[in-house]
């Protein structure tokens, strides 16, 4: 292969489609001590949530800290909290594909990723959470002598559905999506294992004008099944909380507010991971300040409507003259839990006011930063709606405590260790960047008269 | 056929067994793994006696023998084990009622640290030569003949007791006269006070005993008549079918509310050891309006004593006085009356004397105040301070000394109790005892007792003689009081007249026929009591002309409690070291009295529901349940106003040290807002101190009893004492977060106006709003069970807590569990504190089960349909299908689902309590009150098998049987006559915040009643 070609006026390389194969094939070289150091440690969390979770199976779900008024806790703070994550994946894939917003190219493969990782570390919670876990498939409507259906009035059901749907569409659309880009890495595969391991995954890919027009229909008509789960999961997981009575939890307001809560941490949590990728790889020249700013924005819309549905309810709670509702938003920000709500507030209604100045919207550091603050912040938010409101419902003499437990705390670092050795693994295998979606955007190679062909 | 059931060679011809005896030996069959080899059956069971089935129980009448009370109980066996207590509905003073400790007694039965052969003392040294005391097992012969021996060898022979039914105390009688034991009888709660004021002011041996069948005003000092006090559940029983129509008034004086207290339309606090004042103030004002009742000398000795003066000591003010006078001369049959443990001060006997004086005055005595000539086998504390005295100057001589009840927690530590075992050297020291608690630390011998389920026995109350029965044999080789008694007398002195019974069964026969005139027959058995005919007519008496000192008493009490008058209290902060400790002390002396002195900070004695005197210490069901004033489970805790906590700067649930001369306790604080301010309570009994009990002594710490000293008559002394903040692994643990209902209007408190039936609210103003149901509601054809809960009724004395602990195998989880928020009762004591007016506030007990809504919101969160309606209007469980997700418990309003967040394991004995209707659940299961549906199936099936429906009130669930107020009422909503469907539609009915959640609950709830605000 030839060099990279440099812009002479300017002296950055010129993006082509050979530097776009460099630079996102690169990141497929065999791993470096770094990588080794990190996915280490990332194993030891996972082997931390992994015992945690034999422990707490062999102990008994009470060794989390969950009480008696307090049956929901940590795992659930958890579970929707990465299926917030998860969500900004299909959104900047698919939506955004169908808007044509051109942004998303270089991040949307990363972000699909995290979307599958994310889901299947999300599910692994509601089981993680079940007092008897090994009955976990009981909630799956499976056909059975004893005629028993689960009950399809609970929400809890649903979510069932929802996951398991959002789990499969969008892996088979973040798979789809990599079928050429699997094909570009068979063609420069060195070693036999990745040669066998591309050509079975990329599905006998040719490249030839057949097989685009199939793709992209295909593509299209993925991006169309997907656009509808962006907002279909979330609310259904929100209605966990809706469709239940609990003051703080019964609120209409729910679905467009977790929706827009999980747009908000999944573009959060893309930053936090292509940051150091970009770092790492020197994707700089794909992932570039106009991706930032587009990212920051949307950050800030969302920031926003998630501060407005904060606020709303507030007011709904005051204008419902509901004695328990109005009690319930009081203590949020001044009772025992208050300190919960004001990392959440904080976190992320004030902070990402700070993208409103144009040039800390660009400004990587600071995003990286704010994209830890925000996941912060997310998780603080349902771990607050979950909480303030069973801490304090309708009877007072039944009011209660909850305990955080270290398995709690193991599990929940374990969950990270699982999502980490994905994202990790799937860096090392597959293109973390979408190879072709970038080559649409570019100018068409001329050719050279030096050279026979192009690639 | 020849059944052995020989206590050593002894052998009982079947012929000669009644069915009752061949049955209970019978019953054995299931634990003969558990006794020893004692049961022997030469023939197996092939013919079912014609009311022993397979699977169904057998109730043997019975009296509880946990108190002295002794109220009539029905133990409920199964295949020949006990399984649980129910009252006696025929029987005529309980009524079918039963309190928290005799629900427990089943507990007490199958206790794993019942002693369970006779042990004998080892002394030896290990390596390093300290001394290593062991107890091992001997033989019933061998430790009965080393008693023998002793007895012949040692002139001084001393007994200490704790009160006993007559049956046995007539043996210990026996058994102290014949062998020149010198005898002591004593009980921290014993009521020797009244028998004592009663004998000193009818110049005869009566008892006393009250009667509140009838009665329209009550005035209690103290007494708290509603929980252990006396005969709780006959009172209660009494007291709640007056109270729920609203008949009787009662007013309670004390230091710090009781939940006797609690009951009352007016609860007055008085300085601690200061109801004598009032009483004497009471007293006077009546004697004014009812001149002429008293003798001269005591009138004029009255009229002398300076009203003002008395009121202003006690703290309550006079217009109150006035109020309680007038109520007592204006109202029906009164009665007035004196004790309790807040009111065992220095001067509590003379309490007593005013208090039946008052009732002389009123001709209450005859009507409410009973007299009987009944025996009662009564000593003072002073003997127990003599007999331990004498033993103490033995000097080497020797003594045997037998011991029967927990002396060893009730002493003060100043008697030096532990030391028993050194000074009675080279003498022995035998104790009978159940379990292992403090008093076996001092035997040489330890004589395991049969639990009262497990022997004969009778006392006579009035004209009645109660009977107990066995309902199973021995689980452990185990004899009454009474047997061993007989047989050690019987070695002795072979010509006395015990010497012709061949065996214990024989001995109550025999006593038995002394009192009755008859033999004990089967059918008095079945009834559980023999009525002696009412020979007796009413008691004559008339007041002996006695000596006035008792009227001056209360100086006497101020100088020795401390603290109170010329006492001051200091503040002091030890700056040093940053340690933030706060001392409060206190001392008599004169000095530096400029500062602080208006605060005088007194430490006073409490009882709890679930500790008496510590004999339920090792009953998980009553550690685990939660002091309903208190709110603390499995620990002690000291009680304070929020000023005097603010004043010592103490908080809610800080772990404190509370120490006086005699002994320390580290407890959490409690802020009780029904206190007099400058009071620290502390309860007694919590605990004891023993290593050796599994469940006592996961609470260590936490006695009282430890703190006080007492007086020549076994009263409290009030001491002086410090409190001070500590760092402890204790982990504080209240059941309520807050009593306040938060502005919630939720509890209902009605207020009977003078002309009866009608009601006045308090709180806000009720709204109903009209409420619209979009769907079609379930039907309910046949039945739709329901529930009402009469608050005006519930005392909060959590028999019903107990008793659905017994019926439904719920796992007792322990203190660590407990503390975090996860025990299992599927029946709680709420409580709330309503402000009814602005200087009022009442404590209102809300029993909490599941509400069994028609909207129930757990219902349609399950995703596997574990929790369903059923058609008779039961939200069932069904805890196979369970899968743990925990979103029912988080939907339900009154959170009284409960979750299996462990597997709960019961230990080895206490596993044969277990109820085989009712399946044990297992890890990561949600459960929760069902109505006791295994007794509504049962119910249902007998009344199925007559071919009709069941009856109402037939079908009784645990806590509406266990229940003394009859607070709860359990049938068939469906039925428009049913007693539960005329209750649910009183004007005091309401369904707990089924107006804002609309959740359509089953049980009604009932207004508490104010009669005075």
């Amino acid at each position: 292969m030839t060099a990279v070609r440099v812009n002479e006026s300017s002296g950055r390389p010129v993006v082509d489609y050979k530097l776009v194969d460099k630079l996102v094939l690169d990141t497929l070289k065999p791993p470096t001590l770094g990588w080794y150091i990190i996915f280490g440690i990332i194993l030891l969390l996972l082997g931390l949530g992994v015992g945690c979770w034999t422990y707490q199976i062999l102990n008994g779900i009470g060794s989390s800290g969950k009480s008696n008024p307090v049956n929901w806790g940590v795992y659930i703070t958890t579970f929707v909290f990465w299926v917030g994550i998860a969500h900004s994946g299909t959104l900047i894939s698919a939506v955004l594909y169908l808007f044509r917003a051109k942004f998303r190219m270089p991040i949307y493969r990363i972000a699909e990723a995290m979307t599958v990782f994310a889901v299947i570390t999300a599910g692994l919670f509601p089981i993680i959470h079940l007092g008897r876990p090994w009955t976990f498939y009981w909630l799956l409507p499976y056909p059975n002598q004893m005629q028993l259906w689960p009950n399809f009035r609970s929400p809890l059901l649903w979510d069932v559905f929802a996951v398991s749907t959002y789990l499969t569409i969008s892996s088979v659309f973040f798979f789809v999506g990599l079928l050429p880009d699997i094909a570009t890495a068979r063609d420069q595969a060195k070693t036999k294992f990745r040669k066998i391991l591309y050509s079975i995954a990329s599905l006998g890919w040719r490249g030839d004008a057949e097989r685009w027009k199939n793709y992209t229909s295909a593509y299209l008509l993925f991006a169309a099944f997907a656009t509808p789960l962006v907002v279909s999961v979330h609310s259904v997981v929100s209605w966990d909380f809706a469709v239940s009575i609990i003051p703080g939890w019964h609120a209409t307001i729910f679905p467009p507010y977790f929706v827009a809560g999980a747009i908000f941490s999944g573009v959060a949590m893309v930053l936090t991971l292509i940051i150091p990728l970009r770092k790492v790889y020197n994707l700089q020249p794909l992932v570039r300040a106009e991706h930032f700013d587009a990212m920051s924005k949307l950050i800030l819309v969302t920031s926003c409507i998630v501060g407005y549905a904060y606020i709303t309810e507030f007011y709904t709670a005051w204008w419902s003259n509901n004695k328990f509702e109005r009690y319930q938003f009081w203590f949020r920000p001044f009772g025992e839990l208050a300190v919960n709500f004001w990392v959440m507030f904080v976190c992320n209604v004030v902070f990402p006011q700070f993208l409103w100045i144009k040039s800390l919207r660009t400004n990587v550091p600071f995003l990286f930063v704010l994209s830890i603050i925000i996941n912060i912040g997310m998780w603080f938010e349902r771990y607050n709606i979950i909480l303030q409101s069973l801490y304090r419902d309708y009877l007072p003499s039944a009011w209660g405590h909850y305990n955080f437990s270290w398995v709690e705390l193991g599990i929940l670092a374990g969950s990270f260790g699982w999502f980490g050795m994905w994202m990790l693994l799937f860096i090392k295998f597959f293109p973390s960047v979408a190879i072709t979606e970038i080559k649409e955007i570019l100018p068409s190679p001329v050719r050279d008269p030096n050279k026979r062909s192009l690639h | 056929m020849l059944v052995n059931i020989g206590r050593k060679n002894k052998e009982i011809a079947f012929e000669k067994l009644s069915r009752r005896e061949f049955l209970t030996g019978v019953g054995a069959l299931s634990v003969v793994g558990c006794a020893d080899s004692r049961v022997e059956l030469i023939y197996p069971h092939f013919k079912d006696p014609e009311y022993a089935i397979a699977g169904n129980s057998v109730y043997y009448a019975s009296t509880c023998g946990e108190c002295k009370a002794g109220c009539g109980v029905l133990v409920e066996s199964r295949d020949g084990r006990v399984i649980k207590i129910e009252g006696n509905p025929d029987d005529p003073s309980s009524r079918g009622g039963t309190c928290a400790l005799g629900q427990s007694s089943v507990q007490g039965l199958y206790d794993p640290n019942r002693v369970r052969e006779p042990l004998a003392r080892v002394e030896t040294t290990d390596e390093i030569g300290n001394p290593i005391v062991a107890f091992e097992p001997v033989s019933v012969n061998e430790a009965l003949s080393r008693v023998a021996t002793a007895v012949k060898n040692n002139k001084n022979r001393f007994f200490l007791s704790k009160e006993l039914d007559d049956f046995n105390a007539i043996v210990l009688n026996e058994f102290c006269s014949e062998l020149g034991f010198e005898k002591a009888v004593y009980e921290p709660f014993n009521h020797s006070d009244i028998q004592f004021a009663s004998n000193e002011i009818f110049g005869a041996e009566r008892s006393v005993n009250y009667d509140l069948s009838n009665v329209r005003f009550i005035l209690s000092f103290g007494a708290e008549f509603l929980e252990y006090w006396l005969d709780p559940v006959r009172f209660t029983k009494q007291w709640s079918f007056l109270r729920k129509n609203g008949l009787v008034c009662h007013y309670q004086i004390e230091p710090r509310q009781t939940l006797t207290g609690s009951k009352a339309d007016k609860w007055i606090p008085v300085k601690p050891h200061h109801e004598l004042d009032v009483a004497l103030a009471v007293l006077k004002g009546v004697v004014k309006l009812r001149a002429g009742s008293l003798p001269r000398t005591i009138e004029s000795a009255v009229l002398a004593l300076d009203e003002d003066e008395l009121v202003a000591e006690s703290g309550v003010p006079k217009a109150v006085v006035n109020d309680i006078v007038q109520n007592l001369i204006s109202g029906g049959p009164s009665v007035v009356l004196g004790g309790g443990i807040q009111a065992r001060g220095t001067n509590s006997l003379a309490l007593e004397k005013v208090c039946l004086l008052i009732n002389h005055c009123l001709d209450n005595i005859g009507r409410t105040v009973l007299l009987s000539d009944g025996p009662h086998y009564l000593s003072k504390y002073s003997d127990v301070i003599n007999v331990i005295r004498k033993i103490k100057s033995l000097e080497g001589q020797g003594a045997v000394v037998c011991i029967n009840g927990s002396f060893g927690s009730w002493l003060p530590s100043s008697v030096a109790f532990s030391e028993l075992n050194k000074l009675a050297k080279p003498g022995l020291v035998v104790v009978f005892a159940d379990i292992l608690d403090s008093s076996c630390e001092v035997a040489d011998i330890i004589l395991p007792l049969s639990h009262w389920l497990e022997s004969f026995s009778f006392s006579q109350k009035g004209d009645m003689v109660r009977l107990t029965q066995p309902a199973m044999l021995p689980l452990f080789n185990t004899r009454p009081l009474s047997e061993y008694l007989w047989a050690i007398l019987k070695a002795l002195q072979p010509n006395h007249r015990y010497a012709q019974y061949t065996n214990g069964h024989e001995l109550f026969l025999g006593e038995a026929r002394k009192l009755l005139r008859r033999d004990v027959t089967e059918s008095d058995f079945e009834k559980g009591f023999v009525s002696l005919g009412s020979s007796r007519s009413k008691t004559t008496y008339k007041i002996v002309a006695l000596n006035t000192d008792f009227l001056h008493a209360r100086s006497a009490n101020s100088k020795q409690d401390k603290g109170v008058k010329d006492g001051h209290h200091r503040v002091d902060k030890t700056e040093a070291s940053g340690d933030k400790t706060i001392q409060a002390t206190f001392s008599d002396s004169k000095q530096n009295k400029d500062e602080h002195h208006d605060v005088g900070l007194k430490l006073i004695p409490v009882g709890s529901v679930k500790s008496w005197d510590g004999r339920g210490q090792n009953r998980g069901w009553l550690q685990e349940m939660h002091d309903p004033v208190s709110l603390v489970c499995w620990d002690g805790w000291v009680e304070l106003s929020p000023k005097t906590a603010k004043k010592l700067k103490l908080r809610n649930k800080d772990i404190v040290l509370l120490t006086t001369r005699h002994g320390e306790v580290e407890v959490q604080v409690v802020i009780n807002r029904m206190m007099l301010d400058g009071v620290v309570a502390v309860p007694v009994g919590i605990s004891d101190s023993s290593k050796r009990l599994a469940f006592a002594s996961l609470v260590s710490k936490a006695n009282g009893f430890r703190l006080f000293e007492y007086s020549d008559q076994g009263q409290f002394i009030l001491p002086e004492f410090t409190i001070r903040r500590t760092v402890s692994f204790k982990k504080a643990y209240q059941a309520q977060v807050t009593r306040s209902e938060e502005g919630r209007d939720l509890i209902k408190v009605k207020q009977l106006l003078p002309n009866f039936g009608e009601y006045k609210p308090f709180g806000e103003h009720e709204h109903h709003h009209e409420i619209v149901d979009l769907y079609k509601q379930r039907e309910h054809p046949v039945f739709k069970w329901g529930m009402t809960v009469d608050l005006a009724a519930c005392t909060g004395c959590s028999a019903c807590v107990v008793a659905c602990y017994a019926e439904n195998n719920i796992p007792v989880v322990g203190p660590r569990i407990s503390a975090q928020g996860r025990r299992m009762s599927w029946i709680t004591i709420h409580s709330y504190e309503k402000r009814l007016t602005d200087s009022s506030l009442r404590r209102v007990w809300v029993p909490l089960m599941c509400q069994q809504c028609n909207n129930a919101p757990c219902e349609p969160v399950c995703p596997v349909y574990a929790t369903y309606h059923n058609e008779e209007g039961l939200n069932a469980m069904i805890y196979n299908r369970c899968v743990g997700t925990r979103y029912c418990a988080n939907n339900c309003v009154y959170k009284v689902r409960r979750f299996n967040w462990f597997e709960y394991e019961f230990p080895e004995t206490l596993k044969l309590q277990l109820n085989p209707d009712v399946t044990k659940r297992g890890v990561g299961v949600m459960e929760k009150c069902n109505f006791c549906i295994q007794r509504i199936q049962e119910g249902k099936a007998k009344a199925k098998k007559e071919g009709r429906l069941p009856r109402d009130g037939e079908i009784k669930t645990a806590c509406q049987q266990a229940c003394p107020a009859d607070a709860i009422v359990f049938g068939n909503l469906n039925d428009p006559d049913s007693k539960v469907s005329r209750l649910s539609r009183s004007d005091r009915g309401w369904k707990l915040i089924d107006d804002y959640v609309n959740t359509k609950p089953s049980v009604t709830y009932l207004a508490d009643i104010v009669l005075k605000v």
